[in-house]
């Protein structure tokens, strides 16, 4: 690992990189070095952390060693808006450190293509995304195992929680999940029928609802619920829906296809703000998504329910993770890791999208806390919880081998 | 120009299509010009009232709310993003038609003109993707970390062939034997520059810099490649729309679009008033 | 042009001439024009450099990068037809005519509709001072956030959405219409609001350089409009239209948002599957479609060439 340079030292490193590029190496071979710089990881030799406007700010004082990190004024970190809470300043009124929150999309491939192939490793000191991403991420060197002892909230961690994910590779924990949640589908019982009747992934595939139902355009929610599905129905032979073969994903997509091409769906959304659109004006009426959108549809009035499904629900847990820069600076990164498993950021998470968040330490804190209502987050995580340790539902892996198949085969099933 | 426009009209008046009376072949115009403004409008102008809508997601709206705005104002990172989208728009205003210009002023030298030409072109077809990932590796290769620096040369080279083909279209009025008159004339390069060809092709190097603007401040498959987490406006957007309730971007696009109807309106006042003076005079 | 070529400043025959114009250049200039070296390397080098390094080293890349051997998290260089075959083997390929097909289609319609525009501000209104203005607000939708300004055909298209909401009320229909939204007229709808601009400015831009004497002289030959239209104006504004055309085609062929947002899963374009493959980490396969989409370009440049002549993009 470069140490961190200082600008200068920097600037002067990408002058030289500018006159290497340039200084007259015969165009061919500058394209085949281009392209060969992609065969490896991501662990840039030469591109160290990028220096950002934030950091120029601290430039000259940077002058920490590899294990330090006590000199950092800013911490960056790049996470799904699921971890967001919206608020980081409690962070920095106990560290002194600010944090810079970039928000990342809720997509397996991108984000391994930017960890990997990109430079947000160099960017950035924590990632958060999909817990079952830890294993390639781990393999390929961009991100790094926490010390457990200097994380004092990690013994508070719900089990169910600590097991989100194969997080732990070769006895060292990499993430740390923060969020989590079983998901199911959404329905307006206006329309579909009250919870006490419904309790199937088959509404979505109902001919009563013909062209009033839809799933999401990536496959990282629906391939795992509609798996579920066709398995607990014997409609089709799924040998592993958690890490699925070719022949799996198959049966869901061909399943799917012929839903499509009957006019099942009436789109495949993208999106908070379609999600929520479509159910609110009842362009459709079920409708595979986030838990949360059930929240905001009664917030508008409307009666809208989660499906318990008999088929299970479809798991999912997302965390932080050291990335090259924030090993760098272990520190103060392993600090925020800490307070992501605390108080007020459990309290938080549940309160503004009924997510699970980690462990007990957020209904502590919201008994003790005017703000929040302590009640409520008990019985959302009791809820997820149940999810966690029933035997039906599913923790489906993010990145299986068969990612890239997956990948083109949904895509066709999409467009 | 009076008597240019009333020669005009004459060009008008020859007209086969005796029906239509000059009047109402003036409506149809304007109905036709108003039609297509509307239409072209119409998403912006729904998203003022959206801004304002009381819903928090896009219905037709039916309330009216400053509470997006408020959470904008509130929103740092979506103004940061708003800061360095405007930044990065002013830098390729300025750079892309200044290339362009000078690659056109070497074009009319060159010999090769199609293949010239051709080679300006052929770049806007490389997908926005694939451009702005073989420059993070180009730039990961030597090591390169700017943003804002990455960023801006990401859009700079997208809009570059834009400006250059408005430009060169607008220098087609530049004849040769009018710039070896001037030079005979004993002017030197940069007076025949000056003199000569920049009042004749400024309307075009107007629209070079109008197109390099919007086409920096929509840019987004490349930016979200080099930008290494420093948010541009659609990137912000974009992340914001995917995963959670975020009214405050429809509150900066509504603003936008306020601002930028407010600016055209006066300058239409200003061109009003400045007309009707004349008139009275 | 070999005149100009050959003998850039004019050296030579005109050297009094021009040692009398070179005084009155400021000290700091003076050499720019005495020196060819430095001149060129200021008048070329700049923009040379700038797409020599970050748009034709990445753009041989791509074709490097096109037949290289896929790995789980990359590639190695070598050489394979297999990104090809994943491409020509399956819904990519369809996927890829469907965008030019669609892409056709967006150039038509702004023809269509954007030559009228053009006419009126470039040719009728032309003297007008309120012709710039009043064009810039083509310019306003591009202000906003595209992924905003699509979703908001949404107000306009959806079951209660402000068409259907009007033709109920005037009892036109009974129900809503569900095509309109989420469906290939969605896409196409919410296309043209955006890309029609990029047809109208440089059609325009064309029509108004052409000289007043010409449309004058067209007319006092006896010329109805129709005929200076088809005769003058479109002949003169060929080359506006064109690059209109093919701002217009990229657009499309770059499009990811709108068939996502308002296409409902019934239609797909190439840029969301070249999108796909780089965040899947298929590199060779999204290059290997870039390649295929810029040997179009290719053959397009040349039929463009051999119709028409390439370089009437610069000359009347």
């Amino acid at each position: 690992m470069a140490p961190n340079s200082d600008t200068e030292n920097h600037g002067d490193e990408s002058r030289r990189g500018f006159l290497k590029l340039a200084g007259g190496v015969a165009g061919a071979s500058t394209v085949g070095g281009l392209a060969g710089c992609l065969g490896g990881g991501g662990d840039g030799d030469e591109g160290d952390d990028d220096q950002t406007d934030q950091t120029e700010a601290d430039g000259d004082q940077d002058t920490q060693t590899d294990d330090g990190g006590d000199s950092v004024s800013e911490l960056s970190y790049w996470g799904v808006g699921t971890t967001n809470p919206e608020d980081w300043s409690g962070f920095e009124d106990e560290t002194g450190i600010s944090v810079n929150y970039s928000a990342a999309a809720w997509s397996p491939g991108e984000t391994v293509t930017k960890l990997v192939q990109g430079t947000a490793s160099e960017n950035f000191h924590l990632a958060g995304n999909d817990t079952t991403l830890t294993g390639v991420l781990a393999e390929q060197d961009v991100i790094h195992p926490t010390n457990l002892q200097d994380l004092p909230n990690w013994e508070h961690v719900y089990d169910e929680v600590k097991n989100s994910g194969p997080t732990e590779i070769d006895g060292e924990q990499h993430s740390l999940s923060s969020v989590q949640n079983g998901d199911s589908v959404a329905y307006l019982t206006d329309e579909v029928g009250d919870p006490g009747s419904i309790d199937s992934y088959g509404i979505l595939f109902d001919e009563e609802f013909k062209g009033k139902t839809s799933l999401e355009a990536g496959w990282a929610t629906a391939f795992h619920k509609v798996a579920l599905y066709l398995q607990h129905n014997n409609m089709a032979d799924i040998e592993n829906i958690e890490d699925p073969t070719e022949d799996d994903i198959d049966a869901v997509v061909d399943f799917l296809l012929e839903q499509k091409n009957d006019g099942q769906f009436r789109t495949f959304w993208s999106g908070w703000q379609t999600a929520v659109n479509l159910l609110s004006k009842k362009e459709v009426v079920a409708m595979d998504t986030w838990e949360p959108v059930v929240f905001a549809l009664r917030d508008e009035g409307m009666n809208a329910e989660y499906l318990e499904p008999k088929e299970g629900y479809s798991l999912w847990a997302i965390g932080p993770w050291l990335t090259n820069k924030g090993a760098e600076n272990r520190d103060a990164a392993e600090d925020l890791v800490n307070w992501m498993m605390g108080g007020w950021y459990n309290a938080q998470i549940t309160t503004i999208r009924g997510y699970l968040s980690s462990s007990e330490l957020g209904i502590d804190y919201a008994e003790d806390s005017e703000d929040f209502d302590a009640e409520f987050i008990e019985q959302r995580h009791e809820e997820v919880r149940s999810r966690f340790s029933d035997d039906v539902s599913v923790f489906g892996n993010r990145y299986p081998e068969t990612f890239s198949y997956m990948n083109s085969q949904w895509n066709r099933l999409t467009s | 120009m009076s008597t240019s426009s009333s020669r005009l009209s004459a060009v008008l008046r020859t007209d086969p299509t005796v029906w239509l009376s000059d009047v109402s072949k003036d409506r149809l115009w304007k109905a036709f010009i108003a039609f297509w403004i509307l239409f072209i409008l119409a998403p912006p102008i729904m998203l003022v009232f959206i801004s304002l809508d009381t819903a928090s997601y896009v219905r037709v709206p039916q309330g009216l709310t400053l509470a997006k705005y408020d959470l904008m104002l509130q929103s740092d990172p979506l103004i940061t993003a708003m800061e360095r989208s405007l930044k990065l728009a002013v830098v390729t205003m300025i750079a892309a038609p200044l290339l362009a210009l000078l690659a056109v002023l070497s074009y009319r030298k060159t010999t090769y003109k199609a293949l010239f030409v051709g080679a300006m072109i052929l770049p806007l077809f490389v997908p926005g993707v694939v451009q702005g990932f073989s420059l993070l590796m180009l730039f990961k290769q030597i090591g390169f970390g700017q943003a804002f620096v990455a960023t801006a040369i990401g859009h700079v080279i997208w809009a570059f062939p834009f400006a250059f083909l408005v430009i060169l279209t607008s220098m087609s009025t530049v004849r040769d034997d009018v710039l070896l008159a001037s030079a005979d004339l004993g002017a030197n390069e940069f007076e025949t520059f000056r003199h000569v060809i920049l009042p004749q092709i400024r309307p075009g190097v107007i629209s070079a810099v109008i197109f390099s603007f919007v086409l920096s401040f929509n840019e987004f498959s490349r930016t979200v490649f080099l930008q290494f987490g420093q948010n541009t406006i659609p990137t912000y957007v974009f992340a914001k729309l995917q995963v959670e309730l975020s009214p405050e971007v429809f509150a900066i696009a509504g603003l936008t679009v306020v601002l930028s109807f407010v600016l055209i309106g006066a300058a239409i006042a200003v061109l009003y008033r400045s007309s009707s003076q004349e008139a009275t005079e | 042009m070999a005149h100009d070529n050959s003998n850039p400043t004019g050296s030579g025959d005109r050297s009094g001439v021009d040692f009398s114009a070179q005084q009155r250049l400021p000290a700091v200039i003076r050499p720019l024009v005495d020196n060819d070296r430095l001149r060129f390397s200021l008048q070329v080098l700049p923009w040379l450099s700038i797409l020599g390094l970050f748009v034709f080293l990445p753009l041989a890349a791509i074709f490097v990068w096109s037949v290289a051997i896929p790995q789980p998290f990359g590639f190695e260089l070598g050489f394979t037809l297999e990104n090809y075959q994943a491409f020509f083997d399956s819904y990519r390929v369809d996927t890829f005519w469907t965008t030019i097909k669609e892409g056709v289609i967006q150039v038509a319609l702004a023809l269509v509709f954007g030559f009228p525009i053009a006419y009126y501000a470039g040719v009728l209104k032309r003297d007008s001072k309120y012709t710039f203005p009043l064009m810039l607000l083509f310019a306003i939708p591009f202000l906003t956030s595209y992924i905003l300004r699509t979703l908001s055909w949404i107000s306009f298209l959806g079951s209660d959405g402000v068409f259907n909401s009007i033709l109920l009320f005037a009892g036109v229909i009974n129900e809503p219409l569900g095509w309109l939204l989420y469906s290939t007229f969605a896409v196409r709808l919410g296309m043209l609001a955006s890309y029609l601009p990029f047809m109208i400015f440089p059609a325009w831009l064309a029509m108004s350089r052409i000289d007043d004497e010409i449309l004058h002289a067209s007319a006092d030959l006896g010329g109805s409009p129709l005929a200076t239209i088809r005769h003058v104006v479109i002949p003169l504004s060929i080359p506006g239209l064109l690059i209109g055309a093919v701002f217009v085609f990229v657009g499309v062929l770059g499009e990811s948002v709108v068939p996502v947002l308002l296409g409902g899963g019934n239609i797909s374009l190439i840029a969301t599957i070249i999108d796909n493959a780089v965040n899947s980490a298929r590199l060779p396969l999204a290059s290997a479609i870039s390649a295929i989409v810029l040997l179009f370009a290719v053959a397009l440049l040349l039929a463009w060439e051999y119709v028409y002549g390439l370089k009437t993009v610069g000359e009347i």
